[in-house]
């Protein structure tokens, strides 16, 4: 659709001597694109989350096609080049912040390690900017903290700022808000589309929940068994589901939207 | 706890006071022999007694604390380090690397480095100091000792691995490096402590052991070890409990150690 | 079920086990440990403490040493003859003996034994020490009870060598089975134990006319660790111990002091010396110290054998004054006391020899203050503290000694290929009572002549004069002159000092109570050289 996309991928993954866990998945996504990514749980949205950042552990795991990000193949990549990629251009957001803080780090710690990861000094300003810009507190009390001793919701909030901290070009949400209650959810997902619209940033939003997806993303793709089998507007996914799949993910959707009284 | 952690604090402290300064402490030379008085019970001139050439037992327990207790932490410390080094950087690599390290360890720990040490020992010049001789043949158990370690800390770290935290450091672009210096060394902490703990009373009776075999602290300066030795072969240790003392000195330390450890793991 | 049942079983056996040993005892069975299996039973062929144990208390002799007198007795002879020369003797016959397995005992059987051991293709190590020079010797039966042995050159001590000759039988169908001594060899389980049975037809009666050895077996307990050993003497297991380590016997002589017996000064020496080798890599000014008279007279006046003696040993070793020990009753030479510890005399000897002391340090006449290193065997404690105490003793006339223990091959490599030492301290284990056992240590062409081994020429003068006196008294025959020549070697090693000979550990064995006639000495076999005068009565010791 677009000339020159921002990502494109084709992707196939087998973990060692199973059939493949994604199938060609293909999809592409343009500069400042929000795109969802439907799928139920097992369809393999973590996995692909992990294999667009070349992240999966390649002796176990057999990976063929191309993730093509600015006209550069990152499956081919060598690993010191992908680090440079890593956080700065592409940043990821993980699912449980009690699984993705380092437990013996305090915020603050874990805050610099991101920011020294790509650039020199202790890089105040730009934490305190990014705390800002997902609503925490920036003072030096939170940074002494330990992630024990802050609520999840602020842990996905400290997960997000350190993925935006580099202002990368693409940012991939893997299911963001499941770890969530309903009313931090759509905080977290209003702050997603706050940081797309301030900062341009590409997303890429991965998540079970159709509902959720339709509410800030441009286009929606369905992942099923493997593979994609629809992308499209929001409207039209809606409107007129193709695959059976969709037509059951789009059906708990509006339930859930008429019981939120949408 | 904290009354415990206090507990352990002052009496570590006052080991190390000693240690320190054993040779002002010390009532007597530590290596004169008051011929007159060999096996001597304790009285007000020698407080824990007289060895078999007569020296002063208190003096010599306070000159070995300072030989032991100085250079068996600096061993563990050494050991533990090159431990920490080996095993996890073969735990986070894992694979192929992980398996020939752990054979590496396996081998290690099958050769007889007695031989090592007697080699040591027998091409040092002759005129070597017992100062010296001692703080080599430290270094050489603390050089040996990392292996059991390194399996230990490589368990730690390969459970850490496939962690959360691991994940988000390396999609964040942080080096293998520093994540293992920074994100990993605070979470096996507690391991490497736990083993730089074990290892302190193996070294000190690992010299023991030297000095069972003769390769240990030359005389006349004393270890802990080398006067645990006096211990040997002796039935009447039920009457004369102040030949004890250097094992009540060991005991004593090891358990201060353990509970600042424990009670410093219950803090954290 | 069955695992109860099979424990039941274990606990009877382990009761039978506990019980067989008590009923054994009371039929007149002594009981010890050999520390290695037999090599041999062929007593023409021995060459080892096990072997050499039952050959004694199997083998009969023509004469024997008295362990305690040291003179030798008549035993299947009667009387024997040693020509003047050295080369012949002559021995008659005691009558009406017979073997164990009843053949009678003659002059044919002597000459049988001799021959067989003279024979070169038998490469018997005993033979080899009648072997005085080329030739065979001549055997002449002069008659059913007489025999004369020549020799084709004369043989040092040739009566006292016939001490070990254990006579075979010349036509008995068992071979070296058939024997002359007190016991008959009835059973061996290698690994196990030797088990020697009473000889019937043993000729040797008591006073009162009864036949002996008054003991019915004797069981030889294969046993390596002394440990254990000590353990099982304890529990009276085993009623004897020929040499026990004075820690050991301190422990026992506390619990049961009748059972610990110290027979003084053994033969056995700890020195310590100089190395004098001109091959040593040490700087030219120790050399110096190390090859100066006085210097070596001064360390051995520092040093305080009397303190040695009793904290390193508990009094269970005597200072010493050479190589040979005052229990060699012959060949000790009485005139000679231990160097006595006098400091001020050693101080005035080394000022004598141009050294003087600054500051409390010793330096010698050049300036360098005198130190040096004594390296020991790792592992023994007695000898670290005997080298803490000479650190001691010296250190007080102003010299640092530095003490280095090694393991033995490395020792062994220093003294013997590297010479890279100083000093050194060491133990010298003497077996033969004659001097020709220790010349190799003597005569400066010696590998044993441990301060400077293997010269071409004597390096000095005093060593020249020791090799001619050895040689002088290897050649001669005459006891009292080899004595004399023997003697004045003696004396040089106590003037020259090139062994400074520190202590001679005692001689400790342990009997059990229940042992009578036993009569523990300095010379193997210690506790048991008149077994068949022992007897062992019927209770237990009482613990």
């Amino acid at each position: 659709m677009n000339q020159n996309p921002l990502l494109s991928t084709s992707l196939t993954v087998a973990w060692s001597g199973k059939l493949p866990v994604l199938r060609e998945v293909a999809f592409e996504m343009a500069r400042g694109e929000i795109l969802g990514l439907a799928g139920s749980s097992g369809s393999g949205k973590s996995t692909l989350a992990l294999a667009l950042l070349n992240l999966l552990d390649r002796r176990r795991a057999t990976i063929s096609g191309h993730v093509t990000f600015e006209n550069r193949n990152l499956l081919a990549m060598a690993e010191p080049e992908l680090r440079r990629i890593r956080g700065r251009a592409i940043s990821l957001v993980l699912q449980s912040p009690a699984a993705a803080l380092n437990p013996a780090l305090r915020i603050g710690t874990q805050m610099r390690e991101a920011w020294r990861a790509h650039q020199a000094g202790d890089g105040a300003e730009a934490i305190s900017g990014a705390l800002a810009a997902v609503s925490l507190p920036e003072d030096a009390q939170f940074l002494r903290r330990y992630p024990a001793q802050i609520s999840t919701g602020q842990g996905q909030r400290v997960l997000i700022a350190m993925a935006i901290l580099h202002r990368p070009q693409l940012l991939i949400a893997d299911e963001p808000t499941s770890a969530l209650d309903a009313i931090t959810q759509t905080e977290v997902l209003d702050l997603l589309e706050h940081c797309n619209r301030q900062f341009g940033t590409a997303i890429l939003l991965i998540s079970h929940d159709l509902g959720a997806l339709a509410a800030v993303c441009h286009r929606v793709a369905v992942l099923s068994e493997g593979a994609v089998v629809e992308c499209d507007t929001v409207e039209r996914i809606f409107r007129s589901p193709a695959h059976a799949f969709t037509r059951q993910l789009t059906r708990h959707a509006r339930a859930a939207l008429e019981f939120a009284g949408k | 706890m904290k009354r415990a952690r206090l507990f352990a604090v002052v009496a570590l402290a006052l080991v190390y006071a000693v240690a320190l300064g054993a040779r002002f402490l010390a009532p007597a030379d530590y290596a004169f022999q008051f011929r007159e008085a060999p096996n001597a019970p304790p009285s007000v001139r020698f407080l824990l007694g007289t060895d078999e050439l007569g020296r002063d037992r208190l003096s010599r327990v306070f000159v070995a604390a300072q030989t032991s207790l100085l250079l068996a932490p600096a061993a563990a410390a050494l050991s533990t380090l090159l431990a920490a080094l080996i095993g996890a950087t073969a735990g986070y690599i894992g694979g192929w690397w992980e398996k020939l390290t752990m054979a590496g360890v396996d081998l290690f720990l099958s050769l007889p480095w007695l031989f090592l040490l007697l080699t040591v020992r027998a091409v040092l010049p002759l005129d070597t100091t017992p100062a010296l001789s001692v703080m080599l043949t430290f270094a050489i158990l603390g050089c040996l000792g990392w292996a059991a370690s390194a399996r230990v800390i490589c368990a730690g770290v390969r459970q850490l691995r496939n962690s959360g935290f691991v994940l988000n450091a390396r999609a964040l672009g942080c080096s293998p490096a520093r994540l293992l210096a920074v994100q990993l060394g605070p979470n096996i902490k507690p391991v490497l402590w736990a083993q730089f703990l074990v290892s302190i009373p193996v070294f000190v009776l690992a010299e023991a052991n030297l000095s069972m075999l003769g390769l240990g602290v030359a005389e006349p300066l004393p270890s802990l070890g080398g006067m645990m030795r006096e211990l040997e072969n002796f039935s009447d240790l039920g009457s004369q409990l102040w030949r004890l003392a250097p094992l009540a000195l060991l005991f004593a330390c090891i358990t201060a150690f353990q509970l600042f450890s424990s009670s410093r793991e219950v803090q954290a | 079920m069955i695992r109860a049942a099979r424990l039941r079983v274990a606990c009877a056996l382990s009761v039978l086990c506990l019980l067989a040993p008590l009923r054994s005892f009371a039929q007149g069975e002594l009981r010890f440990c050999l520390h290695a299996d037999p090599k041999t039973f062929n007593p023409l062929m021995v060459d080892d403490d096990a072997s050499e144990a039952v050959r004694y208390l199997t083998g009969g002799t023509l004469v024997r040493l008295n362990r305690r007198s040291q003179q030798l007795e008549p035993e299947l002879a009667t009387r024997w003859k040693t020509s003047s020369d050295g080369r012949r003797i002559e021995f008659t016959l005691r009558e009406a003996v017979r073997f164990s397995d009843g053949s009678p005992f003659g002059a044919e059987d002597v000459a049988f034994t001799m021959r067989s051991l003279m024979d070169p293709a038998l490469h018997s190590p005993l033979g080899d020490s009648f072997r005085s020079g080329p030739g065979e010797p001549q055997i002449e039966v002069t008659g059913s009870n007489h025999i004369a042995i020549t020799f084709p050159a004369p043989v040092a001590g040739l009566d006292k060598l016939f001490d070990e000759v254990a006579i075979l039988s010349a036509q008995s169908p068992l071979k070296e089975r058939a024997v002359l001594g007190p016991f008959v060899l009835a059973d061996y389980k290698p690994g196990l134990f030797v088990y020697l049975k009473r000889n019937p037809n043993y000729w040797k009666k008591d006073s009162a006319g009864r036949p002996l050895p008054y003991l019915d077996s004797v069981r030889l307990d294969v046993q390596q660790n002394r440990e254990i050993e000590l353990t099982r003497f304890r529990r009276g297991e085993i009623q004897l111990i020929n040499a026990i380590d004075g820690e050991y016997f301190d422990r026992l002589q506390a619990q049961s002091p009748a059972e610990a017996f110290d027979a003084g000064p053994s033969f056995d020496s700890e020195e310590m010396w100089f190395n004098q080798s001109p091959s040593a890599p040490l700087p030219s000014w120790k050399l110096g110290w190390f090859r100066s008279t006085e210097f070596r007279q001064a360390i051995s006046s520092a040093i305080n054998r009397q303190d040695m003696s009793r904290l390193v040993f508990n009094n269970h070793a005597s200072p010493a004054a050479g190589p040979v020990s005052p229990a060699n009753r012959f060949w000790f030479n009485s005139r000679l006391k231990p160097h006595s510890y006098d400091p001020a005399a050693a101080l005035r000897l080394l000022r004598q020899a141009g050294f003087r002391v600054d500051a409390g340090v010793l330096h010698d006449s050049g300036g360098h203050a005198v130190e040096f290193s004594i390296v020991t065997n790792s592992g023994n404690k007695a000898r670290e503290r005997m080298a803490a105490m000479i650190q001691q003793d010296l250190g007080a006339i102003g010299i640092k000694v530095s003490i280095v223990t090694l393991d033995f091959p490395s020792l062994i490599e220093r003294m013997t290929r590297s010479f890279n030492y100083e000093a050194c301290l060491l133990g010298l284990v003497n077996t033969g009572l004659d001097p020709n056992a220790q010349m190799n240590v003597w005569l400066s062409s010696g590998e044993n002549h441990q301060w400077n081994p293997a010269q071409k020429t004597p390096a000095t003068p005093w060593e020249g004069e020791i090799d001619r006196l050895m040689r002088a008294q290897a050649s001669a025959t005459d006891p009292s002159r080899r004595k004399q020549f023997f003697d004045r070697v003696q004396e040089i090693a106590w003037e020259q000092q090139p062994f400074i000979y520190l202590v001679h550990k005692n001689a400790l064995s342990a009997v059990a109570r229940n042992v009578q006639g036993a009569d523990p000495v300095v010379l193997s076999p210690q506790t048991y050289w008149q077994i068949e005068r022992m007897k062992i009565s019927n209770e237990r010791a009482a613990n």
